[in-house]
């Protein structure tokens, strides 16, 4: 038990052959087992849980559908809200707020599919970090290495798929927090089209760039879960009006006629030459024999560092006036920085990213699919301060995100998936594509898996 | 147009205790070498975009965000 795909789960809660809530009462012994040797979660959802699954329960006893997710169990990141509970988005200061009122709808769709929510997981505060050492609530471990990081933000999310716990969670991408916790867990992980999925009742961070979307550990999984998630919610500002577009019955049109290429230039000079390899060895067995170059790449992530560090330090302004020594001490001084960048600076990030869309949007008229390293190495330690990137020296921290803030900067969806292991740690690829095409980048990686390119590798030692 | 170039060395002490206080926030000692290394940096980060030339009409940037 552990490693269940969530679409397996259903079949067999959906079929009576087994009951949504005998599952999850062994779910919930293998939480309580292997959660301490990862630090995933922040807070279990039993009584409510079991609620949900005997609901399924009684649906299939009953004749009714239970819902194409039946019994499946999920956890949330803890910026999401939850009926009952606070939403504390990683920090300290959130604990003052009351709980949530209702469930992010997010959440409610999930449900409404069927699926059980059995917690919330750890994150950086405030989504600000890429390594999940939440000084409040502890660091959440590799599961392929428990003295290394998760990846972050959401790092809950990721080890707490990639550790067995449970087969899907939700988190948020903002400039790479779903994509580089994939990458070094070893999981799927989405992130759709800015505006694709509502962003109501999560706790933002950058306004411009804040994205949720699902982590699994096969690409029908991820399907599954984004489709029970899209639909138009006038809640949120950016999401997109007009009906869900399903992905799950696409996942076996194949790529044959698909414009396949590599990004080179920027994303291979950032990636470890091995981490580049294995991104090569996925386009070769694609049959990709392109490279392209993503235009000014370098300029498009320095623009979002620009835009998230003032977007950012402004949400939190009124408590960084009154408190400021309550925020995470990783972040404290960066935020208080941020308030004092210059209006014209912002203006400019935010300029250049019309025009970097613009370019962009070109290289789309000649490929259909663009394929990148999810993170320029495999998880660095915990604690550790600075990494070498093919011979140049950087902070680790920030940088884990430099391959990912050039894509999510303008919206594209994009799916992570785990194309290989490094010294027994996993690494991601990043299978890019044009705006509202999430359906291209689940078939891509489903002929991936197929081909057995990418997989889900399961720690050597369960948490 | 030419852009003036940020300089990190204009982000001293005295730099960031006024615009800090500009935005009502009171800097103690112990946050201070982070604050101006933190704001040093996205100087530095900065700096290449803002050097970078663009039509101030076609590059105009919109209120809602739809790619």
């Amino acid at each position: 038990m552990g490693f269940e795909s969530g679409v397996g789960i259903a079949a067999e809660i959906r079929s009576g052959r087994l009951k949504a809530a005998d599952h999850l009462a062994g779910v919930f012994a293998g939480i309580k087992a292997r959660n301490p040797g990862v630090n995933a979660f922040v807070s279990l959802t039993e009584s409510r849980a079991l609620d949900e699954a005997k609901a399924v329960d009684a649906s299939v006893a009953a004749g009714r559908d239970p819902g194409p997710l039946a019994g499946v169990p999920f956890a949330v990141k803890n910026l999401l809200d939850v009926k009952g509970l606070t939403t504390l988005a990683g920090s300290r200061i959130n604990r003052d707020l009351p709980a949530a009122s209702a469930d992010s709808p997010l959440i409610s769709r999930l449900n409404a599919a069927g699926a059980v929510l059995v917690g919330t997981l750890n994150m950086d505060e405030y989504a600000y970090g890429f390594s999940t050492e939440n000084t409040h609530y502890g660091p959440t471990r590799n599961p392929h290495d428990p003295e290394r990081i998760a990846g972050g933000s959401s790092g809950g999310s990721a080890a707490a798929v990639a550790g067995g716990l449970v087969p899907i969670t939700l988190g948020s991408d903002t400039n790479g927090s779903i994509r580089v916790p994939s990458s070094l867990c070893g999981i799927f992980g989405l992130k759709p089209t800015y505006g694709r999925l509502t962003r109501a009742g999560s706790f933002p961070f950058v306004a411009s760039f804040d994205h949720v979307g699902p982590f699994g550990r096969s690409s029908a999984d991820l399907a599954a879960a984004y489709d029970a998630m899209q639909g138009p919610d006038p809640r949120d500002p950016v999401c997109r009006p007009g009906p869900a577009e399903p992905v799950g019955s696409q996942l076996r049109l194949g790529t044959e006629g698909l414009r396949i290429a590599r990004a080179g230039g920027y994303f291979e000079a950032n990636a470890e030459k091995a981490v580049a390899e294995l991104v090569k060895s996925a386009c070769a067995a694609l049959g990709a024999t392109r490279t392209v170059e993503v235009p000014e790449a370098g300029r498009a992530r320095a623009a979002a560092f620009v835009i998230t560090a003032t977007e950012g330090s402004q949400l939190h302004l009124a408590n960084l006036r009154k408190r400021a020594d309550d925020f995470e001490p990783m972040i404290r001084d960066r935020l208080l920085a941020n308030t004092m960048v210059p209006a014209a600076w912002y203006v400019q990030a935010q300029r250049f990213r019309r025009w970097y869309y613009a370019e962009v949007m070109k290289l789309f008229s000649e490929v259909d699919v663009i394929l990148a390293p999810a993170t320029p190495r495999p998880a660095t330690k915990i604690g550790q301060d600075t990494m070498t990137i093919n011979g140049v020296e950087m902070l680790s921290r920030p940088n884990m995100g430099l391959l990912t803030q050039p894509v999510s900067f303008i919206g594209l969806p994009v799916a992570a998936v785990p194309i290989g292991m490094l010294d027994g740690l996993p690494v991601g690829m990043q299978v890019i594509c044009a705006p509202w095409r999430e359906d291209l980048c689940l078939r891509v990686c489903a002929v991936l898996e197929k081909m057995g390119v990418a997989k889900f590798t399961p720690p050597k030692e369960q948490p | 147009m030419e852009r003036a170039q940020p300089d990190p060395a204009l982000i001293d002490e005295a730099f960031v205790r006024r615009a800090a206080a500009l935005q009502g926030i009171v800097l103690t000692d112990g946050q201070l070498p982070g604050v101006i290394a933190n704001l040093q940096r996205t100087a530095q980060i900065a700096a290449s975009v803002n050097e970078f030339p663009l039509d101030q009409v076609v590059d105009e940037i919109g209120p809602v965000w739809r790619p």
